[in-house]
């Protein structure tokens, strides 16, 4: 047997970015994107318009079955995630989401790569199955005062529902393709993430810059993100 | 959104100083900003400004709202805009459509003096004897018909985009009533969205000039929340409202929508009441008001209530001289100052392409006197009529009684306020508005509201004109569409007496205006001819879209077309790919030489991206049982590691899907299904599984898991270069799987060839594909390796006989006629399409799919040519190639079955000719399959 390279992975955006000039920045075996101007010039433009970002590479994992609700409430002391549609935060060697996208459904999205953090606050359970679905899907970041006039182009799902400070999450279609939306509980910076299946990547990021043209959508690495204050999203 | 504000709640006459300049068929026009085309080239002196449908009669500006056929021109090669809404730009190229060689010479006019031949529904009664000059006929109609041309060399690609907006109340028309909604909505709590057509907010108010402080407090109160220049054009089912703003499609939902659309004035029916120079009396104070352009110097107003004395003082206070008020009613006010003659009426005007003069005729006790009156501005003031067209479409009716048409039904969820419900009092109108804006907030919050009653008294009077047929000449009932009164009462004779039947015999209501102009003269008239109740008339169906819509905005919600991408589709991208369709995946079709392709495959290796396959795997204790009744095989007996091929059928036993499956465990098992099916067949065995209440979990790895296929007789050393697994014949046999690393890399390897050779079908996750391709390719080039794309895999699973579910077969092909009978396990007790199947088994069969070869092999029909027998169809071809590697034209197809047996002649049509072809055995290519299991 040959030995090759220790193998890199590749997010559903890497070409993109590749073509647009990006600093890669590697992590845990993966390329990311860092930075595409001037780390000032991204967060100025994602201040006055719209920020965004590529955020596939972070773990991903998900529960199914009839134990998910007595997991779900183990990831919030106010049971925000009993409820379907709700969000909560909660620790996985970093900020993590637990999404309850219905009864029985559960999605913990962590601030690694690795799913090991995530799996180690999943209990066994006969009752759960746990998927890896950290590749499944391509994660896009909007941060910025336009994003959700961006997001009534091209969902017709109400988005203002999703906005409440406890945060939200509503799977529906976006530009013809199946989405999940998530508002996550309000902090610092008001942020909305899409995940929609990692082959329509590269033509739901396109469709955004497309249409957010005129409200100043601007692609943004993950340096612009840790100086808006998220430094743990990925 | 729009700040009413700076939307010119009330704009002054053309005001501002900035002028500029457009080309009117050739011609310079200087405009104003914001004033309209048509108002800059009225001051311009024009008074023609299109001609009509039919009889190609001069039309001038009549209701300078919108709403009329009569200023339809060709702006920047956009055919049939209205110009007395359109805003006037700097550099915009106007010409006149429907006229011809220039709008005040028309040849087409002759029209008019034949109207005798062209009586209405001509054209079901003319052109068709003698036979012969029916082609004559159709180049002329076809020259002559349609209104306007559109630029069938343009580019036609337009785009528009969409914005949904939700809001717990939605407002339709900002005028005095809409705007007190509104107001009433927002301050009790509630989400509004205002919508308003004009540029500005305050209908009438704005536009006459009226209530100046009301309106700028009414104004104030709804503050940023109007969206004016949004024109609504449907109202549909679950309050779904559809508008255009600016070349952009809004869908707006509302938990309660309040429509505010007030009311519009009617033409009346005259002899030639259709000469440039007879407005609608709010047309005339519109153009005044809003573009500072005076539609006449010595005006005569023809009126059916006290708007017309009213509109009478406006003309004055505007300079314009009022010969006479014509007051249709026995009496009417008197003040002095003009002429106000009762129980009077015009019937006729006169002039040649501008109004000159009108006649009236006056009914008294001592019988009718006529008499002449010297005008150039005819405004017409009848009573107002409910621009009703959106509460109609969501299921009001409306009732005529005394005092004009009135609601008469409402529907839940949707409120109407002002003169759309028959309120023409502005303190009336605004009470209303709040009224139905506090209600519609409070159903929106789920409040329990007691139901508004709709048969209150009327806070004024609401009568619709009146057409009184007359002898004489053209009195024109339908603008658009050139229908007279006599056109109607012919109609009628000839028993198109319901509405209707009415409307599609005479194209009446079927223009531009979509009845608004003409809709309830038609009614009434036909009422009148027919001697029954308005009411039992009714009216004709209201349907969207209620004004001319772009196709474009139309469209705009489905614009997008995604696109898949495999994670190696930029490798094939960079390595000059020619990409094919596959659903919405992008599939490389081949990297330039598919036979080629197919040449390495068989003599060496080759690499192919099937990440498109569809990905599923089933866990749970059930997760056997349900493959037992999803597939036609058996699957309870495959053991752990080892691959078996499946179809699965639907429960008429026709062809669904197929697949290879592996089992992972004794309670997992791993499937692909085709690429255009794999959505399909995830929900299939969701359904399913839900249905029979199996314990087990379906989960979709399509977008996570990429595949690569290498295949060729160097296949296995290019592999084994790469991962510590055994790959020797015995150690990992045909038709088995094992999980291994592969340069690093985590992978599920199948060891299945559907291109006929040795083959490993290689997964792994989607983020690590690109490393694998590359590592797989670099090392496999010095062994001959190169990509082969779908083409090439196509010629060689042909080779090889397989088929393709989707190509081969189709939504009749069951598994018994595909040749697929070996695969089927009747003994089985339950699975999806056992039933019928076991009934076919017992009928002949009808047809069967077979290989064939050419008996020529310079001949190549097309996929989908028929085979014949006889010269009649009795089959098909669904794929055909030639193969390089056997040096034949081969395929597939469908043949009857009596014709089916190895050896066996028919005859595939092609081009018109028909070739021979011959039945023989599949597969065509190593038929003991000693390289796939080699």
């Amino acid at each position: 047997m040959t030995r090759t390279a220790f193998p890199v992975a590749r997010t559903p955006l890497y070409h993109w970015h590749a073509a647009h000039g990006v600093q890669f920045v590697g992590r845990e075996g993966v390329q990311l994107p860092a930075v595409y101007s001037t780390v000032e010039a991204e967060a100025a433009a994602a201040r006055d318009g719209i920020g965004l970002a590529e955020i596939s590479a972070g773990a991903k994992l998900r529960l199914d079955g009839a134990g998910v609700p007595a997991v779900a409430a183990g990831f919030s002391s106010d049971q925000a995630t009993v409820q379907a549609r709700s969000v909560a935060v909660f620790d996985a060697d970093g900020p993590a989401l637990a999404c309850r996208l219905a009864e029985r459904s559960l999605l913990l999205l962590g601030s690694k790569i690795d799913t090991s953090a995530l799996s180690r606050r999943v209990p066994e359970s006969a009752d759960i199955v746990t998927t890896d679905v950290t590749w499944a899907s391509a994660g896009l970041l909007l941060v910025g005062p336009q994003g959700e006039a961006l997001l009534r182009r091209l969902t017709s799902f109400d988005i203002a529902a999703l906005r409440t400070p406890a945060g939200a999450c509503v799977e529906t279609s976006l530009a013809g393709v199946h989405a999940l939306l998530i508002h996550p509980p309000r902090g610092s910076v008001d942020e909305m993430r899409l995940y929609i299946a990692a082959d329509v990547g590269e033509y739901v990021w396109d469709t955004l810059l497309q249409v957010g043209r005129d409200l100043g959508i601007t692609p943004v690495g993950l340096q612009c993100l840790a100086a808006l204050g998220l430094p743990h999203v990925l | 959104m729009s700040d009413p504000a700076s939307a010119g709640v009330c704009r002054p006459l053309a005001e501002s100083k900035n002028s500029f300049t457009f080309t009117f068929d050739g011609r310079t026009i200087q405009a104003i900003q914001g004033q309209s085309i048509a108002a800059a080239l009225y001051a311009a002196g024009v008074r023609v400004f299109t001609r009509s449908f039919k009889y190609h009669r001069p039309r001038g500006l009549f209701c300078v709202s919108g709403d009329c056929p009569n200023c339809l021109m060709n702006v920047d090669g956009r055919p049939n805009v209205r110009t007395c809404i359109e805003s006037a730009r700097n550099g915009q190229v106007v010409t006149h459509q429907n006229a011809w060689p220039s709008l005040d010479f028309d040849v087409l006019r002759a029209f008019d003096k034949l109207d005798r031949f062209l009586p209405v529904g001509f054209y079901y009664k003319r052109f068709y004897k003698p036979r012969w000059l029916w082609l004559i006929f159709e180049h002329v109609v076809r020259h002559v018909a349609g209104l306007g041309r559109i630029d069938a060399g343009a580019s036609g690609h337009a785009e528009a985009a969409v914005e949904h907006l939700h809001a717990d109340v939605c407002i339709i028309g900002a005028g005095p009533a809409g705007l007190a909604a509104a107001a009433a909505a927002k301050a009790a709590g509630a989400s509004v969205v205002l919508l308003e057509r004009a540029p500005f907010v305050g209908g009438h108010l704005t536009s006459e000039g009226t209530h100046p402080d009301l309106l700028s407090e009414l104004a104030a109160s709804v503050g940023r929340t109007a969206r004016v220049a949004t024109t609504v054009f449907g109202l549909y089912e679950g309050n779904l409202i559809g508008a255009s703003q600016n070349g952009r499609l809004l869908k707006v939902r509302a938990k309660q929508i309040v429509v505010c659309t007030g009311g519009r004035q009617q033409p009346f029916v005259f002899h030639h009441n259709d000469l440039p120079g007879i407005f609608l009396g709010r047309g005339v104070l519109r153009l005044a008001r809003l573009d500072g352009v005076l539609a006449g110097r010595r005006a005569v107003v023809l009126t059916d209530c006290d708007d017309g004395h009213a509109l009478a003082g406006k003309l004055t206070a505007l300079g314009i001289d009022v010969r006479a008020v014509i007051d249709q009613r026995p009496s009417c006010p008197q003040n002095g100052t003009w002429p106000a003659l009762a129980s009077s009426t015009v019937v006729a005007a006169s002039g040649r392409h501008h109004l000159k003069a009108i006649r009236v005729r006056r009914r008294s006790e001592d019988g009718a006197g006529e008499n002449t009156i010297s005008c150039d501005l005819l405004c017409l003031a009848s009573s107002l009529v409910p621009a009703n067209e959106l509460l109609l479409m969501a299921g009001w009716r409306y009732r005529r009684d005394k005092n004009g048409w009135r609601p008469d039904r409402s529907v839940p969820g949707i409120l109407a306020a002002g003169a759309v419900a028959g309120t023409l009092d502005v303190q009336a109108q605004i009470r209303e508005g709040k009224q139905c804006g506090r209600q519609a907030a409070a159903f929106a919050a789920g409040q329990a509201v007691p139901p508004r009653q709709l048969d209150r008294p009327p806070a004024g009077r609401l009568i619709s004109p009146s057409p009184e047929p007359m002898t004489g000449g053209k009195q024109f009932v339908c603008f658009c569409e050139d229908v007279t009164v006599k056109d109607i009462e012919q109609a009628v004779a000839e028993g198109f007496d319901h509405v209707e039947t009415l409307k599609r015999y005479t194209t009446a209501n079927m223009g531009p205006c979509q009845g608004k102009m003409c809709g309830l003269a038609a009614a009434e008239l036909c009422a009148r001819l027919t001697g029954r109740d308005p009411n039992s008339i009714g009216q004709t169906t209201s349907r969207p879209p209620v004004v001319p819509v772009e196709m474009a905005i139309l469209a705009a919600d489905r614009r997008h077309h995604p696109i898949r991408r495999t994670p190696l589709h930029h490798w094939h991208q960079q390595s000059n790919a020619r990409w094919m369709d596959a659903g919405q995946w992008k599939r490389p079709e081949s990297y330039g030489d598919p036979v080629a392709e197919v040449r390495t495959v068989r003599n060496a290796v080759g690499l192919i991206d099937v990440s498109t396959l569809g990905k599923i795997e089933v866990i749970g204790p059930d997760a056997a049982e349900l493959l037992e009744r999803i597939y036609l095989n058996k699957w309870a007996d495959l053991k752990v590691g080892r691959v078996r091929y499946g179809v699965m059928c639907n429960g008429d036993g026709i062809i669904f899907d197929d697949g290879v499956g592996v089992r992972l465990g004794s309670d997992r098992f791993y499937l692909t299904a085709t690429t255009g099916n794999a959505e399909a067949v995830v929900q299939w065995l969701e359904m399913w599984r839900a249905i029979w209440r199996l314990n087990a979990g379906v989960i979709n790895h399509t977008s996570a898991v990429a595949a690569m296929n290498l295949a060729g007789p160097q296949s296995r050393a290019v592999l084994q270069c790469l991962t510590k697994l055994d790959l020797s014949p015995t150690a990992f046999p045909y038709m088995a799987m094992r999980e291994a690393e592969v340069a690093d890399v985590r992978c599920r390897i199948h060891r299945i060839g559907f291109v006929g050779e040795l083959g490993f079908e290689i997964h792994c996750s989607t983020g690590h594909a690109w490393h694998l391709w590359e590592v797989l390719y670099q090392r496999g080039a010095e062994m001959g390796l190169q990509p082969f794309g779908v083409e090439a895999q196509r010629i060689l699973r042909l080779e090889k006989g397989h088929l393709i579910i989707g190509v081969d077969t189709d939504a009749l092909s069951n598994p018994l006629d595909a040749g697929l009978e070996w695969l089927i396990r009747f003994d089985k007790a339950l699975f999806h399409g056992r039933e019928p199947l076991l009934r076919l088994r017992q009928m002949e069969a009808r047809s069967r799919l077979v290989g064939f070869v050419m008996a020529d092999e310079d001949v190549m029909p097309d996929e989908g040519c028929q085979v014949v027998e006889r010269g009649a169809p009795v089959g098909r071809v669904t794929s055909v190639r030639h193969s390089p590697t056997l040096e034949r034209v081969l395929g597939l197809a469908w043949v009857p079955a009596a014709h089916c047996r190895l050896g066996a002649h028919f005859e595939i049509r092609r081009n018109g000719r028909d070739v021979p072809a011959t039945v023989a055995a599949l597969p065509f290519y190593d038929a003991e399959g000693r390289r796939i299991k080699s």
